[in-house]
Parts: structure tokens; sequence; C-alpha cells
């Protein structure tokens, strides 16, 4: 795995990580890949993937309006709240 | 715009009408005080799950069907990863591999003239919550506010093939697409629910893609403006490079987004939280008996029943509730063309001109039912007509009233008569220019008995009575 | 006494409930748990009696702090009961802690916990076993009556529980509703109770099974576990799997080989069953579970709870910093990995093809259950190993304690885990599989066993 493709991961995962912490990753994570290649050997031609250990199928709920959260439970674990909106970094840098 | 090798490709989302949204039991609609309609499960609090609701997979079957979409055998859910302060997951749900309909069309008149549009995909997912940018703009805030009323509400994504040639292309497009969904009962056009798209254009290089673009109007200035900037690169001798876009319609303009978001990778996973939808025949095909009959088709129909014109059939099969009074009043056996000619002119003129949907206002069947047997009974006139309708469109009044309240009635004939001497008595020159070959001040001396009628008078019946009297 | 005996016999509740608050500071000090505000459930129509619960940590309990083991959750309080904690409270159950668990159930022997690790009562150098360790520890370490919750996504309770010399059932994925639960991985897991004695997980299964409107994947099965327990196990056919007594210590499957002698000496008859993917199903969860995992956690993003900071600058780099700061090593190797085989480009090679894996295992477990109705095996490869041989595993080492476990996690079929003898002083546990919704199955065979086996002494804590 080349350098660039951890902080490719990282930014897609969006997670600062110490130079240190790549250094490990970057080893551990070669190791883990090298470990998963041993599937390459089993043959899943004609397998169809199982999303799901169980057959479940077709479980949808009716239109049916409920209780919504009230709203100083809505905002019970935040500080980040203004004027009944939450609060949040901004779009641009 | 007549850019040859303009080519636009719409990815545009409409908001489902159901009651409850995709994944919960928070209302759509109600009230609207910031996240007051929210639960943990549209917050995306730990432990929460989605639950998803039939009646949006069953509009989406119905779209999917009424644009010639091919649908699955069996369909899911996927999330879509990525990061932005108004997704309380932070991905979101839609549908990746087997959306609910693949390769349909859109067929709509251009210039008079069919023209189609292929459909890649139509699918379902949630709806973000919705952000205040405080401080600045989308770009220059200090920090941004969050209202999670929105999020989870039910959207339909329609991707099309890039068959459009146009800003105006695209908004006949759009509109077309309302309508259909409309008619549907799917789509509520006269709430606060827009039509957002995202467009991918090119002008014969690469192609830009413009995320964010809301409304009708702002497609096309948005379009408009791709499409200049695209143009002016080109005479620049600059290449226009695959990028994405997003739309400010503050300013009117598109601008690069940061790299982090342009380089976006979703990571799709199968929703783990919700099960696979078989489409069993018999529950599609149960639905699809449920699809009336869709906009293009009735306009066919009323030219072919009704011999009405295509313009006139397309203003009033434009507005789905307008085709429902003017079938109800036709099937009462009142005259085709006066109630035809009275919802494409006058109601439609005072419609547009309030910019709201027959549903809107205040006209109902009874009240234009009135309108249309004052006007058969040459009890006012058309432009009467016009006249009350203005004052019933957005105040529930009795047309009767207001004829009355205003003095409105068509003028007798005899009337017209003395009308007719009088005018011409008090315009000799304007006559005489008439006699020296001056066709416009005909209507000049129409004008003036207009004026003296207040309105009553028949337009047509005065030129003919003045046009005689001059020309004998 | 049992848990099933306390909900059904006359207790002295006042004095009771004294015991209990004298042994809750022990509990704490070997890291097991973190007590919450409680009191003693007084519904008098209540099957429990008011009997004592925990909740692993990342079942939510409303108002109670819930941090599913992590730094980022510190503080958090949810405003909602998950579908068991309704159960448990409806049927007058008393919640009184939380247990100790791996960060996000990351890990295989509770040494990811971002607040303590527990302690193995037989042996406090030694580690509980991972994730639902603190539950397991609890049921080695409290002698009094009570079921905790415990929950599983590749072996997280068996695995602790053998670990512990506890009881430990995984239901079948689906019979117990997720509603509540802070996600691992969506596809995986399982809430299960764990307990001293097997009638006590039976116990526990009855009050929170059932099919949950609030979460769709849940199936609907009528059953009373408890009573069906008691049937002895003639004709019963129970198949070994080679490979398992291959791949766990010989001394620990030779204790493991003794119970099953001692169910045949109970009328079962064994066969010997070859599970070929065996080998493939460690790799195949460790990319999925990551894979459900690293979206499961994109929510922990320092905004509406946990983490907070001042939300000011780009959001990226708010959520980055404040993910970078919660997040613990583990969790971070996780996230990275699952997001890496999640990606266009790797997703067919890694994400599908473990899905796919996946159904071949399934594939291979249904074809074993045609032969015979429930498979024994050692639980964990080894005994509980000490905290500090734990912390200098690597990654992959320390995952491969889940090896015998994973494979039927993935299948989502039930297990139990039943303390068999001893190995070098610590507890083993016999695994009994069952296929999808045979629960009764393995309960029947667990309990017959137990009896057999007899009392267990458990170490004074
Ligand atoms: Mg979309
Ligand atoms: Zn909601």
């Amino acid at each position: 795995m080349k350098n660039n493709e951890l902080e490719r991961i990282a930014s897609a995962a969006c997670i600062d990580l110490t130079e240190n912490e790549k250094k490990g990753l970057e080893e551990d994570m070669e190791n883990i890949l090298d470990w998963f290649s041993q599937l390459d050997k089993i043959d899943t031609k004609d397998v169809e993937p199982a999303f799901h250990p169980i057959d479940i199928k077709n479980e949808m709920r009716e239109d049916v309006v409920e209780e919504c959260l009230d709203n100083e439970d809505v905002f019970l674990n935040t500080e980040n709240y203004e004027d009944g909106f939450f609060k949040g970094p901004s779009i641009g840098d | 715009m007549s850019e040859e090798n303009v080519k636009i490709g719409l990815e545009t989302h409409l908001q489902l009408l159901t009651d409850s949204k995709l994944f919960c039991g928070c209302p759509t609609t109600g009230n609207d005080n910031p996240n007051t309609r929210v639960c943990p499960t549209c917050l995306g609090m730990p432990g929460s799950r989605p639950r998803i609701n039939k009646r949006a997979i069953e509009m989406g079957i119905k779209v999917a069907a009424a644009l010639g979409c091919e649908t699955p055998d069996e369909m899911n859910f996927s999330r879509k990863t990525y990061f932005y302060p108004d997704m309380p997951k932070n991905f979101q749900i839609t549908q990746f591999s087997i959306p609910v309909g693949t390769n349909g069309e859109v067929t709509m008149e251009l210039d008079s003239q069919e023209k189609t549009v292929r459909i890649k995909r139509v699918h379902i997912e949630e709806d973000p919550g919705k952000l205040k940018h405080i401080g600045g703009n989308i770009t220059s805030s200090d920090y941004v506010l969050i209202d999670y009323n929105r999020s989870g509400v039910p959207l339909c994504e329609i991707v099309t093939k890039p068959d459009l040639k146009s800003p105006e292309e695209a908004r006949t497009f759009l509109r077309k697409l309302s309508e259909i969904f409309e008619y549907l009962g799917v789509y509520d056009t006269t709430g606060e629910a827009t039509i957002r798209s995202d467009a991918n254009i090119s002008t014969g290089g690469e192609r830009a893609e413009v995320k964010n673009i809301t409304g009708f109007k702002d497609t096309e200035k948005a379009l408009r403006y791709e499409i200049r900037r695209q143009v002016n690169l080109k005479k620049r001798g600059r290449k226009v490079k695959r990028e994405t876009r997003g739309y400010d319609d503050k300013s009117g303009t598109t601008k690069p987004l940061r790299t982090k978001e342009q380089e976006a990778d979703y990571g799709y996973i199968f929703e783990p939280d919700l099960t696979r939808i078989e489409l069993r025949d018999s529950w599609v095909n149960t639905l699809e008996k449920e699809i009336p009959e869709l906009p293009h088709q009735k306009k066919r129909r009323y030219v072919d029943e009704y011999q009405l014109s295509k313009e006139v059939a397309a203003a009033i099969c434009s507005d789905f509730d307008m085709t429902k009074i003017f079938e109800d009043i036709i099937n009462k056996g009142k005259n085709v063309s006066i109630v035809a000619n009275i919802l494409s002119g006058p109601v439609k003129k005072v419609l547009n001109y309030n910019e709201i949907r027959l549903a809107e206002s205040e006209i109902d069947e009874q009240k234009i039912i009135k309108i249309v047997d004052m006007v058969e009974n040459k009890e006012i006139t058309d432009r009467n007509a016009e006249m009350i309708i203005r004052d019933i469109a957005i105040e529930d009044k009795d047309p009767e009233d207001v004829k009355k309240e205003k003095g409105l009635g068509a003028v007798t004939d005899d009337k017209i008569d003395d009308m007719v001497d009088e005018v011409l008595r008090e315009n000799e020159d304007v006559v005489e220019d008439y006699m020296n070959g001056k066709g416009e001040a005909l209507n000049h001396l129409v004008g003036k008995i207009m004026e003296k009628s207040r309105g009553n008078a028949d337009p047509r019946n005065a030129r003919d009575t003045l046009k005689k009297r001059i020309e004998n | 006494m049992s848990a099933s005996e306390f909900v059904t016999g006359e207790v002295d509740l006042e004095k009771f409930h004294k015991k209990l608050e004298k042994r809750i500071d022990g509990l704490v000090e070997l890291g097991l748990i973190r007590p919450i505000d409680y009191e003693y459930s007084d519904k008098k129509d209540g099957k429990l009696n008011g009997l004592p619960f925990t909740l692993k940590d990342s079942i939510c309990s409303k108002n109670d702090p819930t941090y599913a083991g992590s730094k980022i959750l510190e503080g958090y309080k949810p405003p909602f009961d998950a579908t068991v904690t309704k159960k448990i409270k409806d049927s007058g159950g008393t919640i009184f802690a939380k247990t100790h668990q791996d960060e996000f159930a990351f890990g295989t022997a509770s040494t990811n916990c971002a607040f303590t690790t527990p302690k193995n009562p037989w042996d406090k150098e030694r580690c509980c076993g991972g994730s639902s360790g603190g539950a397991a520890g609890l049921s080695a370490a409290l002698d009094l009556p009570h079921i905790n919750l415990g929950e599983s996504t590749g072996g997280s309770i068996s695995e602790p529980a053998s670990f512990t010399g506890v009881v430990g059932l995984t239901p079948t994925y689906g019979l117990v509703s997720r509603y509540g639960l802070i996600s691992f991985a969506n596809s995986l897991d399982k809430i299960g109770p764990i307990s001293r004695k097997v009638e006590d997980a039976a116990l526990g299964l009855d009050i929170i099974s059932g099919k949950d409107f609030k979460d769709q994947t849940t199936v609907k099965k009528e059953t009373n576990y408890r009573k069906s327990i008691s049937e002895d196990l003639s004709g019963m056919k129970i198949g070994l799997p080679t490979s398992y007594f291959d791949i766990a210590q010989d001394e620990v499957s030779e204790v493991v080989m003794n119970a099953v002698d001692d169910m045949r000496s109970l009328g079962a008859e064994t066969e010997e069953i070859e599970l070929e993917m065996t080998e493939a199903a460690l790799p195949a969860y460790y990319i999925i579970a990551p894979a459900e995992a690293s979206t499961n956690l994109a929510k922990y993003c320092g905004m509406r709870y946990g983490m907070e900071g001042e939300p000011d600058g780009n959001f990226r780099n708010y959520f980055s910093k404040i993910r970078g700061k919660g997040f613990g090593e583990e969790v971070k190797r996780r996230i990275m990995l699952g997001t890496f085989t999640r990606m266009a480009g790797y997703r067919d090679k890694y994400y599908l093809k473990a899905l796919k894996v996946r159904k071949k295992i399934i594939n291979d477990f249904k074809r074993a259950f045609k032969k015979v109705d429930v498979l024994a095996a050692p639980t964990a490869p080894m005994v509980a190993p000490k905290i500090e041989e734990v912390e200098e595993m690597a990654p992959v080492e320390q995952y491969k304690l889940d090896k015998l476990t994973a494979p039927i996690n993935l299948a989502g079929m039930p297990q139990l885990s039943v303390p068999c003898g001893f190995h070098k002083k610590m507890p083993v546990g016999l695994h009994i599989l069952g296929d999808h919704f045979q629960e009764e199955d393995i309960l029947r065979a667990g309990h017959n066993y137990e009896k057999r086996r007899g009392k267990i002494d458990y170490p004074e804590a």
C-alpha cells in the first residue's frame, strides 16, 4: 500500500492521524490485507452475496405519522445549538 | 442559446408526497419550527434504525412505470457515505446497484415538436437537513445552523441521459417531470416542495457537473451561465476541466467545489438495517393499474375528443386539478369550448399572475360553472369573466356578487348601437384616418366603446358594428 | 439461587437488594461495570420480580450514560430505551449497571476499552475476553441471581463466556431486536443473555426475543425457551467439526471432548463433521464487519451528541480532529480497514467477495445441520490469556481468538457456550451450535450437559 493510499482512506474516513499512527496503520493494514488475500483462492463464481445471514424480505412500514422527539431531548446531548438549530462547522475553508 | 454541441444530463430530485418520512414516523409537513419534526432515526442517533415507508416505495414504482422504466424483480437500499453537516449519519440511504426503475423515457413537446428524453434510472432516497450559513455565504460563513426537519423526507431521483440540448429544453423537461409526478398524485406542486437538480453539462469537450440547483428558473439560469462559461473558455483557447461545481443562486454563477468533495468516494455498501424488497408482479401490476391518464395522453385525447387546439389542451393539462374541473364540468353537459376557453384563458392567466396553482386558489368547480353559464347566456363578456376571476381567485367570493358589485353585464345590441353612434360623432378625425386606410384606427374606436360600456361590451361585437356603420 | 428460581420463588426483596448493593463496589473495582442510577422495579405484575439485569454499554437505556466503551460517546444519554431495555423494564426487571466492553465492541479480549479493562475473576492478570467482557466477568463474579445482556458480532458473547466460565447465549440473527443497540456491524450484531446457568439464559431470551416494529430485520417466532430445555438428550445427533478441534489447543480440545462424552452418556449420538469454510470465515468476517462498522461510526463527528468542540473552521477539519481525538487505536484501524475494503475499485475484491464467502459459509453449516441437530466444539482455541499478552499481540493474532466463533456468527446461527472444565486453572467453554432458530436444541443440549456436569466453584470475588 502506497503512502498516499493511506492519506486517501483517512480523508474518505474523515479522521486525523498522527505520523506515528500512520506508520503503525500502514504496517497493520498491509498485514491484514495480506491475510485477506487467502479469500482469492475461494471459488465464488455463481455464488450470490449474503447481505443478511437469514432470508428476510419486504419488511416495510405503513405511512403513518408517529410521535417526534421532545424538543428538550433533541438538544440533551450537545451544547452546540442556537435558536432551535443545531450548530455545526462551516462549509467553506 | 443555440450552441450546437451542448449536451445536458440532469439528476433531478422531487419530494414524494408521503405523510411520514422515508425511514421514520416523523411528519413531512406541519410544525416549521426547526428541529421539531425529528426523532432518533432522522437525527442519526446511536442505536436508531431506519424503517422503510411502504408508500414511498409504491410511489417510486408508479413513477418508474409512468416513465416507461424497467422494474427489477428485487431491489435494495445502500449506504452512500460522505461527510457533511446536514447529514445526520454521514451517510445517505439511497439506491445504488438496483434502483426501482431503469431505461425509461419522457416525451415532451418543444416548439410543437415531440422530443424524447431518455431516463437512465429512477431511485428513492432520503433528503438531508437544511443548512443556514451564519456570518457569510456558503463558502465564507463562520458556522452553520442546521434544521433536520427535512432530514429523511423521501425523494425520488430521476437521472436522464445527456439528451437535453439547451437550458430551455432542460426547463421544459423539469416542468414535464413535475406534471407527471402531479398526475401520479405523488408530488405536491403547491407546497414548499421544490425540484432540485444536479446537471452535467458539456459543450463539446469535457463535462462539468453543477450541483445543487433549485427550481425551474434557476436551472435555466445556472445552465445558461455554465454554457457561457465553457464557450468563453474555449474562445480563449482554454480547455474545460472535468470538475464538480456548485451553483450560487445569489450571484447566479457556478464555482468549483473543494477538491476533497470532488473526489468523494462513497464506498457504497448494502444497507443492513433494511431487507431486500421483492417487487412481485401482483404488487407492481396493482400499482400500475392505479396510474392515471398521463399529461401527454390527456392532451392528445382533449385534442381528438373535444377538438381543442393543442395550445388550449396543453394549458389545461399543465395543471392536474384544472383537468379534473374541466372534465367534471363538461360531463355536466356544458359547452366545451366555453369551458375550455375560460380555463385556458382568463383562469390560467390570473393563476400565473399570482404564481399559484389552481388548488391554491379559491376557484372551484361551482364558481367556474356560474361563470360559464353567464358567458353562455351572454350575461357577461369574456373580459367581464376575467375581471370576475381576478376577484374570486384569491378571496372566496361568489361570481354573481362580484358581477353585481362591479356592475358588470353584457350590453344589449341596442345599447351598442347607441354607443357606436356617440363614438363616431365624437371622433370624426379618427374615423377619417380609418377611411384613409389606417386600419389600427379602428382599435382606438373599439377602445372608446369599451370605455363607455365600462368593459361590458363585447369587443368583437363593437368592432363589427363600427366597421359596418363606417363602411356603409 | 438462580435467576429462574428468583423469579418464581419467595424472595425477601429488601434483603436481596442490600446484598447486591454491597457487591457493587467490588464489581466496579474489577473493571466490570459502571453502575447507573436505578430503583428496584416494583412492578407487581412483572414476571421478573425485580430481577437484576445489566446491559452491555452499547445497549441504550433512556437517560442512562451509554458510551459503547468509547470516549467519543462519553457523557452520552440516549433519549430512548432500546427494545430489549424496554422489555426488561416492562417485565419487572431492574437494570442496575452498564458493563464495560471493547470500544464499539471492537475486540476479543476487552483490552480495547476506553475506560477500564475488565479483569477476569478467576485470575485478575487475565482478560475476560471480548467484547462483552464486563458482562461475562460479572456473571463469574456475582453469586446473586441476575442476567446480563451482551452483544455478539463475531463471537463477543461466547468467547468471553468461555474465558470466564459462564453461560453465553447468542441467538439467531433477527430473533432479538437491535433497536437501541449502538451498532457495530448491523448484519451481524445480536443481543443475547449471559448468566451462570443455561436456564437463566433461556429465561433471558424469553424476555428479550420477538418481532419488533422498530427493527425491520427481526423475525416473528413464538416460543417458550425455558420450557423447552428440560427434555432429555436421547436421540439427539451432535456433530463434531473436526477442524475446530484441530484449531484449538490440544488440552482445550481434550476438555471439550470429555464434555462430549458426557453428552453421549446422556443418550446423544455423535458424528464427525467436515466444515470446509472454517479457515475462510475469519478474514471474511474482518472484511464485512469493519466495512459496515466504518459507516456506522461516520455519525460520530462532534455534532449533536458525544465529544464536541467549538464548531469553527471547515467541517472536514473539525470532524477529522474530533474523530482523531475521540476514537481509540483499534477503532481507527477498523475504520480505515472498513473504508478501504468498500472503496470503488476494491469493493468487489473485498466487500462483495466476503459476502459471497459468507454465503458459502452459511451453506456449509446448512449442509451440516441436515445431518445433525447441533454441533459441539471448543468455544475458543485457548483459555483466557493474560492482559499483558493480549496487548503485545499483533492485530491479526488478536483477531484469531475469534477463529472458532466467527464462522457461526457470519452464518447468523445460534450458539451457546457452557463452561465444561479447566485448563491451567482457567475455564474452558463447550460451544453448542444450532441451525437458524433452533435455539431450543442448543439450550436443551446445554442444560442437560450442565446438570450432568454439576456445580462450578466460582472464585470469591
Ligand atoms: Mg441523489
Ligand atoms: Zn424522524
